[in-house]
């Protein structure tokens, strides 16, 4: 053994490290939470394009489209050349235009693939003819699932609530076969004085190299990393609570480095910086800025504002137009969600009755609660992910979902019962795939977005005891906190007078079959869930007499006939279903049945305009037929691709509906209804703005790294995944966990950041974003663009160096469309998901007529 | 009605040359001719399936004209049709039918569209011709066909290292199958005096056939080598779920099925059979077990179903054997296809019925039995490691040895004796320089050097190319100085190998010129930006080892035709040297082409996946 000397000893910092890592780690949870996040969020208190080229130089990544990606888009018109123009004026002046401008043409660059991660640990290789991940590996990450395996093993890993090294120990002890293969492991296993620090000096020698060294390690299978460290941290992210942490990893990872050297050389191996001369590199230094990324980021930006002066083109052409605003109660009211893909229904609902009016707000609808299930033994979080909330909404009674399937069952895996099984099921099992390919539909096997709740349940909303509680949260809510909640919803999306006689809340959820990430599908600002309970329990709030009389003291007067409705629209198959219908009075009730044949006509015209991007489906077919199909492929077993998710996204815009309604923006913008007017200090837009780049930026960042590296911040393509303990995806047998979006959810999307567009006074929005400086950082480093849109000089503002300045468009003419159904129908569709072909299946902004 | 047999091979090989035909881009048409191709096999099963019930020959038979006929080598195409053939024709037509209406839309978009569904032809190809073969050398060719299409289909995301790393591992081991068989075969002809057909086979008194049996357990991943199924869920979930789900982990249990009458009077080779059924069903169900991934869960359930079809073989219980592969066919490739699925089925019960697992107290020498059971299963019982260690690593340590070969002078010294050997072919014993006996034996000796020097060159792969081209030549001249070969059958072995082993060298050259990369120490991707070359050279590694349809493959048969029935060592060395050929023809290729590319300009996937 190394003797330890004091110098190292100072220097090496275990907890530090370990929180450094923890924080340049991935923080995807356990996969049935799919919460989309910043892929880089370790990196957001830089710029953006120093951010970026900083991760890429240390850790290998790709972050931005290819070099001859962009030229190419640059020849198909995708990337304009006024937006180029002005990008380049902006950047490097007049002058020097010219230059830059041949340089970005047709300069040639050689990029170097050396980044600095993995660096140290190569060693083994190139000086020992050591290859340490094909030796520790495979057998590292069975150990490890099966010790966080929630449930597909058959025996369990002993003493999981003891923590990871005391489970192995335990196990150790008691077997004769070991996973070690050395004496000199399991001694250091067992004996009670070895800390990590120990097990570095005996494999790097120096602490100064310390660091990098468990970075390299840690990075070598950042997947399995991440998800310890996260389990470590969230341990409820896990049904089958499991104790572990990052450091046990750490060093039962250096345990079997050092085993299988040991079985390799021999006892007489030296430590890497005894053996080799190997020189300190601080692996976080400074990346400077070279030529290369000032015209990785001119190309970048360039595409992104091609792309966003269209759009704002776009609204300042529906400024111009006169709107006649409605004069008596519309029709009937409803509230989606923001999320981009309501963005074509809402269209739809308008164009077929005009009367009608659509409102944004986020989908858990401001109540935020746990949700317990009836017959249910877990609480289910459905809010945004960085809210805690302290309410909790119990179901009772209703049919419970169905969860048996025969062939899934682990008996089929046993010598006996597998023998029965396969002799008589097999042949089952031949019939059942045949229907599931010639008529696919709804099994327990299938993630059911309406199954989230049991049929015809009742919900316990009221709290009439603040004395009950369920695992010390508050059943249900009280009169007040239910108006409080209300009220602000109601004032966030401008909904405070004009209130039509019915107001759906209309949730999302997604169906879908064969799908581990169906969690990234569902409503985002429901963590990743289906948001029929919020839609329910905010329509039994906005419906109590109570509320109503406090909400009135208050400014909000709901006209006594009016109800509000939960549904749900679910995104893959295209179905909607509504609660609670028998609340309705006699007039509503025929009302709702007008209504009902609104939405099912426009949920054909939706499921056409989206049929448009999917291979099976022809989209000049009769719209009953699409919708079938559609429907069918939310339960195919060989569809991938169920639905397309958030791909796509790049806008969020929060502000009128009337000021972006004649506007074609091809399912690409979240929509956040807001009303300036009637908010003149900021107080309501700050609640609206403060959770948007969490869940939009959040979407758009994991879109754009999952795009621009689909192999390393994404998942890979889906075709070959395979199920690790239920926690997460892998490629194979015993390959790492592959956190991000697999390919199938990111071929449409054209990686560009997110364009926040606000409609109030760039004054106000600027005070409004200052109140919250993790809010701030947002725009500041530019991880999400913002604009100021004037409501009253029709003006742009672009927020750029912490400030405003106005922005002029530089298109002119924009298409006009006056039969979408046309467009739709002659719309590319990609020849491969090359960005090249993909983007060409992005219909640009268009203007309806 | 027989003939109908004969288009059971000639329909997959039509709609495997016609999809090379289309463009990748081009789905729609891919997808067609592979579905086509499909029903059309399968439809061909059914009609003969009903003549045969209504005929009353519990066997059809079917014989072609002699392709080749010199001296004691003849051959044609022999195919039979029996209970057997008509089972696994039928679960087979069925599941690759679904597999294809499957991963019509699954694999939508894939880059690899093409490769895939021409994979999946090949494959029809290489089962038909086992399952419907009448003979071991037709078994032979279907055999070597699964084996290369499980390389094309394990390694299917050749872009990422652990595939083309286990494709690699698992091709290895099959052809070590491959190989046994060869010789196994060989051994057959010798003791029957000619190609037994299936039809007329009766106990064989010799150990040999111990060798068919090796080569079904390693086919059907039983104990030792069970891991490779594991290994092996590498490729699109369908093409795991028609592969190592189903179809082909059981040809092993039909070759088992097929070789029956050599052993089945003999109660000690029933135990021995059963026994391997036994074990491996208790190390595959201890390994399942433990499984927490869940494809792997399936892969082990799969194998140890099939330890329990050895044993029914074993003690002749045919029929219940075939009826259960039917049964475990079909519900492996499903549970395979709805395994994505398992995530949110699983989590939804535990949502509602999640009980957490008690500790429950046991006895002390239970809870040491199974924490010991738990550790070797999660370890996989070592086989992976067992294999690496006991069958490729002495090879190699061995082959350490000979590294002088790599020598300009001993190169030079080669050519002499290559070209001494060959002018003793043209010499009659009696006037030769040399025993001819002993030069033959030397000369396949420097054949199997080379080949093992190729097997583990890292410096350069024009060398180890050059090695492996040079030891057909000695292993030509080593079997012409044993026995006379005329010049006809010399052409028929050339052919192939002088126009596989030229284009492989330019090829090389130009790969190497290109990218500068001329080592075999790393894998470099480059198919990523020449997959033109790439494919054409993999095309050349199957030429110069003799693949099904290319000349050489006639050429190995004749070669070995003439090897006679005492000389042990000749055709054992012969067995390793072919062996090692393609396992090192394939490295060069792997190497060189696929693995995660080395120019980083976009996007390239981390070693660990």
């Amino acid at each position: 053994m190394i003797r330890k000397n004091n110098d190292s000893f100072a220097q090496f910092n275990e907890q530090d490290i370990i929180m450094s890592l923890k924080h340049y780690l991935p923080t995807q949870t356990p996969i049935r939470d799919f919460i989309h996040h910043n892929t880089l969020h370790a990196f957001q208190n830089m710029k953006f394009f120093d951010a970026i080229f900083k991760a890429s130089k240390i850790f290998g990544y790709q972050v931005t489209l290819e070099l001859e990606d962009y030229r190419k888009l640059f020849l198909l018109g995708r990337i304009t050349k006024s937006s180029l123009e002005k990008v380049l004026a902006d950047h490097v002046g007049e002058q020097a235009l010219q230059e830059w401008k041949y340089k970005m043409f047709h300069e040639t660059y050689s990029i170097s693939n050396s980044f600095r991660i993995g660096r140290l640990r190569a060693y083994w290789k190139s000086a020992y003819g050591v290859d340490l991940d094909n030796l520790v590996h495979p057998l590292l990450f069975r150990i490890l699932c099966s010790y966080l395996d929630q449930g597909i093993a058959i025996w369990h890993f002993p003493d999981v609530d003891k923590g990871f090294l005391a489970a192995v120990r335990s196990l150790e002890s008691e077997s004769l076969s070991s996973f070690f293969k050395t004496k000199r492991a399991k001694q250091l296993l067992f004996s009670d004085q070895t800390t990590i620090q120990d097990l570095l000096d005996l494999l790097v020698g120096n602490a100064e190299l310390y660091e990098e060294y468990l970075f390299d390690q840690q990075f070598s299978h950042h997947g399995w990393s991440g998800m310890v460290a996260v389990v470590e941290d969230q341990p409820h992210t896990l049904l089958y609570s499991k104790k572990i942490s990052l450091h046990d990893l750490i060093f039962f990872e250096l345990l079997l480095e050092i085993d299988r050297i040991t079985d390799q050389l021999g006892e007489d191996w030296k430590p890497l910086s005894v053996q080799n001369e190997i020189p300190v590199v601080a692996l976080f230094a400074e990346v400077p800025e070279t030529e290369y990324t000032t015209i990785m980021m001119l190309w970048q930006k360039s595409f992104e504002w091609s792309y966003y002066d269209q759009v704002l083109a776009g609204i300042s052409n529906v400024a111009s137009r006169t709107n006649c605003p409605l004069q008596q109660p519309p029709t009937f009211q409803a509230i989606f969600c923001i999320d981009e893909r309501e963005c074509s229904l809402r269209r739809h609902v308008e164009s077929i009755d005009p009367r009608s009016e659509t409102f944004g707000s986020p989908g858990f609808f401001g109540v935020e609660f746990f949700f317990l299930p009836s017959g249910g033994k877990f609480l289910e979080k459905l809010c945004p992910a960085p809210v805690t909330p302290k309410h909790v909404i119990i179901e009772e009674g209703g049919q419970l979902p169905i969860h048996k399937e025969l062939l899934y069952t682990k008996k089929t895996h046993t010598a006996l019962e597998g023998f029965l099984y396969s002799l008589a099921g097999g042949f089952i099992a031949g019939v059942k795939l045949m229907m599931n390919l010639l008529r696919p539909k709804m099994t327990p096997a299938i993630s059911n977005a309406f199954a989230h709740m049991g049929e015809g349940s009742r919900l316990v909303i009221e709290n009439t005891d603040q004395h009950r509680m369920v695992q010390g949260l508050q059943v249900g809510f009280t009169i007040e906190e239910m108006a409080n909640r209300v009220e602000a919803t109601l004032k966030a999306i401008g909904l405070i007078k004009n209130i039509s006689s019915i107001v759906y809340l209309l949730s999302h959820g997604s169906s879908s079959a064969n799908n581990p990430h169906h969690g990234a599908h569902d409503c985002g600002a429901c963590s990743g869930r289906p948001g029929a309970v919020n839609a329910r329990v905010f329509a039994f709030m906005a419906n109590h007499v109570q509320v109503r009389a406090l909400l009135f003291s208050r400014g909000i007067d709901i006209p006594k006939e009016t109800q509000f409705i939960g549904a749900m629209h679910d995104t893959a198959s295209d179905i909607i279903g509504f609660y609670d219908e028998d609340i309705l009075n006699e007039s509503n009730k025929n009302r709702h049945l007008q209504n009902k044949e609104i939405f099912e006509n426009a949920l054909d015209l939706n499921a056409k305009e989206r049929s448009r991007r999917f291979a099976s489906i022809d989209t000049s077919l009769d719209m009953k037929k699409i919708r079938k199909a559609i429907q069918e492929r939310s339960v195919s077993f060989f569809e991938p691709r169920p639905e397309l998710g958030h791909g796509t996204n790049a806008l969020c815009f929060v502000g009128r509906r009337a000021s972006i309604k004649d506007l074609f923006l091809d399912r690409r913008a979240f929509l956040n209804s807001y009303y300036y007017s009637i908010d003149p200090t900021g107080d309501i837009l700050f609640g609206v703005i403060k959770p948007l780049p969490i869940v939009c930026g959040g979407i758009n960042l994991e879109y754009y790294f999952s795009r621009v590296d689909n192999q390393k911040f994404g998942a890979g393509t889906k075709l070959p995944h395979n199920v690790m303990g239920l926690i997460g995806v892998a490629n194979s047998s015993d390959g790492d966990l592959r956190p991000g979006l697999p390919l199938q959810m990111i071929e449409v999307h054209d990686p560009i950041r997110l364009l926040m567009i606000v409609e109030h006074q760039p004054d106000i929005i600027l005070n409004t974003i200052k109140r919250l400086p993790e809010l701030y950082e947002w725009f500041s480093n530019e991880w999400v663009h913002l604009v100021a849109l004037d409501p009253n000089t029709k003006q742009f503002y672009y927020f750029k160096n912490d400030s405003f300045e106005a922005y002029q468009v530089v298109q002119s003419n924009l298409p006009v469309v006056d039969d979408i159904h046309k467009l739709i129908e002659n719309a590319m569709e990609m020849e491969t998901n090359h960005i090249f072909h993909a983007t060409q299946e992005n219909i640009p902004v268009h203007l309806l007529k | 009605m027989q003939q109908l047999l004969f288009l059971q091979i000639i329909i997959p090989l039509v709609g495997t040359i016609l999809s090379q035909l289309f463009s990748r881009k081009k789905e729609s048409q891919l997808f067609y001719t592979a579905l086509i191709t499909f029903i059309f096999s399968f439809l061909i099963t059914i009609v003969l399936t009903v003549y045969w019930i209504v005929q009353p020959e519990s066997i059809l038979l079917y014989s072609s004209p002699e392709f080749y006929h010199r001296g004691h080598t003849t051959f044609s195409i022999q195919l039979m049709l029996d209970i057997n053939g008509v089972v696994y024709g039928w679960v087979s037509g069925f599941i690759g039918m679904v597999i294809a209406i499957f991963s019509r839309f699954y694999m939508h978009r894939d880059p690899g569209y093409k490769r895939f569904f021409t994979s999946i032809l090949l494959f029809l190809l290489g089962l038909n011709l086992i399952i419907f073969s009448g003979n071991f050398d037709m078994l032979f060719m279907g055999w070597e066909i699964i084996g290369i299409t499980s390389f094309l289909l394990i390694g299917f995301y050749r872009e990422r290292y652990l595939p083309v790393k286990n494709a690699f591992k698992v091709v290895s081991l099959f052809r070590l199958s491959d190989v046994l068989l060869l010789v196994a075969v060989w051994m057959s002809h010798q003791a029957f005096g000619r190609s037994i057909g299936f039809n007329e086979m009766t106990s064989w008194d010799s150990y040999a056939f111990m060798l068919f049996i090796l080569v079904a357990m390693i086919k059907s991943a039983q104990f030792p080598f069970s891991s490779w199924l594991a290994r092996a869920m590498e490729g699109p979930t369908t093409s795991s779920a028609i592969f190592y789900g189903s179809l082909s982990v059981h040809i092993g249990v039909f070759l088992l099925i097929r070789v029956s009458p050599f052993w089945s009077s003999h109660i000690e080779w029933k135990i021995l059979i059963a026994s391997i059924g036994i074990i491996t069903t208790l190390v595959a169900v201890s390994i399942t077990s433990v499984q927490s991934t869940i494809k792997t869960q399936i892969a082990y359930a799969s194998v140890a179903q099939i330890g329990i079809m050895f044993v029914e073989v074993a003690f002749g219980y045919h029929l219940l054997a075939l009826i259960h592969f039917a049964g475990n066919a079909l519900l492996r490739s499903y549970q395979l296809l709805v395994s994505p699925s398992v995530l949110h089925y699983l989590i939804h019960n535990q949502l509602y019925h999640f009980q957490r697992p008690k500790d429950v107290h046991q006895e002390w020498t239970f809870r040491k039995l199974k924490s010991t059971l738990m550790i070797l299963s999660i370890k996989e019982w070592n086989l992976d490691v067992f294999q690496f260690k006991y069958l490729w690593s002495p090879f190699k340590k061995f082959s350490r040895g000979f590294r002088f070969i790599e020598k300009q002078s001993i190169q030079y010294l080669l050519m002499v004796i290559l070209l001494v050997g060959a002018i003793e072919m043209y010499i009659s014993p009696q006037r030769a320089w040399l025993n001819k006996d002993y030069l033959g034996l030397a000369l396949l000796v420097l054949a199997f050097l080379l080949v093992i020097r190729a097997f583990s060159e890292r410096t350069s792969a024009l060398r180890a190319w050059t090695f492996l081209f040079l030891s057909q030549f000695f292993i030509l001249t080593s079997v012409g100085n044993k026995e006379s070969l005329d010049s006809q059958e010399i052409i028929i072995y050339l052919s192939g190998i002088l126009i596989a082993g030229t284009a492989g060298v330019l090829l090389l050259k130009r790969i190497i010129r290109l990218e500068n990369d001329s080592d075999l120490e790393s894998y470099y991707g480059h198919i990523y930006e020449h997959p033109k070359i790439g494919t054409l050279f993999f095309i050349s590694c199957l030429g110069i080892v003799g693949f099904p349809l290319t000349p050489t493959f006639l050429g190995i048969d004749i070669i070995l035709s003439h090897i006679d029935r005492n000389q042990w060592g000749m055709i054992a060395l012969l067995g390793l040297t072919y062996l090692f050929m393609e396992i090192a023809a394939l490295r060069i290729f792997s190497r060189l082409f696929l693995g995660p590319h080395r120019k980083a300009y976009h996007e390239i996937a981390f070693k660990s996946s």
